[in-house]
Parts: structure tokens; C-alpha cells; sequence
């Protein structure tokens, strides 16, 4: 029993033979919780000072562009419109040159001018060719009209006795352009020659109606840019 | 938000925005009133192509000039020019012409001698080209002497091909 009991109040009674033990336990306890809390501070202050640095690394961003957009914003506007203004006057002179060229006459195409010499000499043509004696001086001045140069002044120094020969006469003429061809041109200086079949139809007061052909060849001058005659003659046969 | 209302709205960026406003509506009425120098090119370069204007003219009068010539004496020469110079309907046209005249030009001992005056191209587009030719036709028959020159007015129609401008119709006015 007493061993029993002994044990057992030595198991109970003196709990001072364990307590170095459980001493030495504590301390290293107190002291793993220490270190762990220390750890753990130092952790702490690690992430602390993570975050800081995240945090200090990440503003600068927004920072950074704000300080960038500061003076952008005053210069963009200029740079905009400056860079229009530049864009808008190449325009404008670009305008300027299609509508100055457009009106020059020189820069026209050679066939519109070919074709406008044309349809003016087959004009004139038959205004040249057409008299009717019953209206002379309406005739006359569609003559000087169609004409320039050496033919018009011609038409100016029509005298009394042409007037007679031709009221004698007693004849309208009238003629009519079966083809004309151009045969030369020079855009530049404004002359060209045209040669046309001629259809002249004369018809007498008392008498009929003669039809005949002609070939004729045109001497055209651009004048004030409008194409006139400046020389009409009839195209003969050469006898060989 | 202070600095960026001050750029757009200051002063400079507004005169030049209306300056090139301004450039823009007077460009814009330049434009619209302007007279048309982009239209399209003439096909036709009669005239204006002088290089090809003078082969068209050069190789129709000289073959006119061969073709409407005429010697009772050798009658074939002629006839080898019209078939080198003629295709389609003048080809045709000149055959029957030709048979007509030689009937005829025996007995009377007839010369023709053709003389191209003048030459005026009215169309001359790619490899078709149309032309207006004065020309003095002199008739001489040997057999009286007798000479007689008229006036003729030819519209031509030629055709180039292989390189050469060949008569395909041939229309006296």
C-alpha cells in the first residue's frame, strides 16, 4: 500500500521533482512564442513595408500622367489647330490652282479647243456664204461679225457700187456645210485652217433655184476667245 | 480641367481655327465654281495627235493618188494599188469601177491622173480614222487629146491594220 500510496503521493504530493522540467518546457514554450510573435512582427512589418513600397509604386502611375497631361493640355489645342490651318491653306492653294487653270483658256485640252475652232469655222462658213440682197446691210454685218482681220476689214470698205451690183443681181444665197475637216492647228497662238464641201444654193427673183458645191478652205483666228474667219477662199482645180 | 479650357480657347487656337474655316469655305466655293479641267479625254485625236494625224494623212493621200490614177497603157498597176490600199466595201466598190473604166479606157486611150489638193481628218480614234480629201481628178484621153479636170470631194474612212492605214469606204460629196 504505502508504495501504492508513496507512489502516488509522489505522483501527487511532489510535483516539485517534474517542475524544472516543466519549467525548462514553459521557457522554451514562452520562448518559441516569442520568437513566433517576433516572426510574425517581422512579417508584418515586411508586408507593411511591401504594401508601402506597392503602394508608393503604384501612385506614381496616376502621378506620372497627371504631371504628363498638365502641359499637354494647354498645347494640344494649338498643336491641332495649327496643324488644320496648315491642312485648310494647302487646300485653299491647291483650289486657287484647279480654278485658275480651269479658267485659263491655254490649259484647256488641245480637242476642245480643235472642236471649239471647228464648230466655229463651220459657223462662220455659212454665214460667209449667205447673202440675201433684200436685207444687205443685216447680211453685211453678220459678215464683219463672223470675220476678223484681213476678210473684215474687207467687209468694211464695201462701196455704193457693190451695193449695186449686188441689189442687181436680185439673188438669195444660202449655204449649207456638208463636212468640214481641220487640216492644221496651232492651239497655243490661236489659228487654224479648215477646209469644208460647201452646198451654195442661189436663187434668183425671176428664175429657179441653182445648186452647186464648193470646196472652200478657212483661215480661223482665235480673237478674245472666240474663233472668227480670217481668210475664206474657194478651192479651184489646178490644171495640170 | 482649368489649364485644358484655357488651350482650347485661347486666342491663338481660335484664330487659327477660324482662319482655317475661312480657307476651307473659300477653297470649297473655288472648287465648285471652277470649270471643269478633270473631264475625260477626247478618244478622238484628230488634229491633235499630229504624229499619227500626219502617217493617217501621208498614207491616204499616196494611195488615193495610186488608186484613182489611171493609164489605159498599164491598167494593172492600178488595180495592184487599189488591192493593196482598199478593204471591205471601197474594195468592192472600186472593182465595179474599175471593170466600168476599163470597158471605156481602151477605146479611148484614157489617162487619169488624181492630185490630192488638200486633207482634213475629222475623227481619229485608235485604229479608225475619217478624213476629207479635195482632190483634182485630170482626165486625158489620148485618142482626141482632149483634157478635162474636175473637182472632187472624197470623204474617207481608213482603218489601220497591221501597222498600215488601209481605205475601207470611200463617199465622193
Amino acid at each position: 500500500m504505502t508504495t501504492t500510496a508513496s507512489g502516488a503521493m509522489t505522483d501527487q504530493d511532489d510535483p516539485s521533482a517534474d517542475d524544472p522540467n516543466a519549467d525548462e518546457r514553459a521557457a522554451e514554450a514562452a520562448a518559441a512564442a516569442e520568437k513566433a510573435a517576433k516572426k510574425a512582427r517581422k512579417a508584418q512589418q515586411k508586408a507593411d513595408r511591401l504594401a508601402a513600397e506597392a503602394a508608393r509604386l503604384a501612385e506614381p502611375e496616376p502621378a506620372l500622367s497627371v504631371e504628363a497631361a498638365e502641359p499637354a493640355g494647354s498645347r494640344t489645342p494649338l498643336v491641332a489647330a495649327a496643324a488644320l490651318l496648315v491642312a485648310c491653306v494647302a487646300f485653299l492653294v491647291a483650289a486657287v490652282v484647279v480654278h485658275v487653270r480651269g479658267d485659263d483658256a491655254s490649259a484647256q485640252p488641245a480637242t476642245a479647243v480643235r472642236d471649239a475652232a471647228l464648230i466655229a469655222a463651220r459657223q462662220d462658213i455659212v454665214v460667209l456664204n449667205s447673202l440675201d440682197y433684200r436685207s444687205l446691210d443685216a447680211g453685211l454685218h453678220r459678215w464683219l461679225d463672223a470675220s476678223t482681220g484681213e476678210l473684215h476689214a474687207s467687209f468694211t470698205h464695201v462701196t455704193a457700187a457693190d451695193r449695186k451690183r449686188i441689189t442687181d443681181a436680185a439673188a438669195v444665197t444660202t449655204a449649207h456645210v456638208l463636212e468640214a475637216a481641220m487640216v492644221s492647228l496651232d492651239a497655243a497662238d490661236g489659228h487654224a485652217t479648215v477646209i469644208a464641201s460647201v452646198e451654195l444654193t442661189v436663187t434668183p427673183t425671176n428664175g429657179k433655184a441653182v445648186v452647186k458645191r464648193e470646196r472652200q478652205s478657212a483661215d480661223v483666228t482665235r480673237v478674245a476667245g472666240v474663233w472668227k474667219v480670217s481668210g475664206l477662199q474657194q478651192v479651184g482645180v489646178t490644171v495640170q | 480641367m482649368n489649364a485644358q479650357r484655357r488651350g482650347w480657347t485661347s486666342v491663338p487656337v481660335l484664330v487659327m481655327t477660324a482662319l482655317a474655316l475661312a480657307c476651307a469655305i473659300v477653297a470649297a466655293v473655288l472648287l465648285a465654281t471652277s470649270s471643269d479641267a478633270s473631264a475625260p479625254a477626247d478618244p478622238n485625236q484628230a488634229v491633235v495627235d499630229r504624229t499619227r494625224t500626219a502617217q493617217v494623212v501621208g498614207q491616204v493621200d499616196t494611195d488615193l493618188e495610186h488608186v484613182l490614177s489611171y493609164d489605159y497603157r498599164n491598167p494593172d498597176t492600178t488595180r495592184t494599188a487599189a488591192h493593196q490600199a482598199l478593204v471591205g466595201d471601197a474594195l468592192k466598190q472600186y472593182d465595179v469601177l474599175f471593170t466600168a473604166l476599163q470597158n471605156k479606157a481602151g477605146g479611148q486611150k484614157l489617162v487619169l491622173t488624181a492630185k490630192v489638193v488638200n486633207t482634213g481628218v475629222t475623227i481619229l480614234d485608235g485604229a479608225r480614222a475619217q478624213l476629207l480629201v479635195f482632190l483634182d481628178q485630170t482626165s486625158t484621153r489620148a485618142s482626141d487629146g482632149a483634157t478635162n479636170t474636175s473637182a472632187a470631194q472624197i470623204r474617207i474612212t481608213a482603218v489601220e491594220q497591221g501597222g498600215t492605214w488601209k481605205i475601207s469606204e470611200l463617199v465622193p460629196l
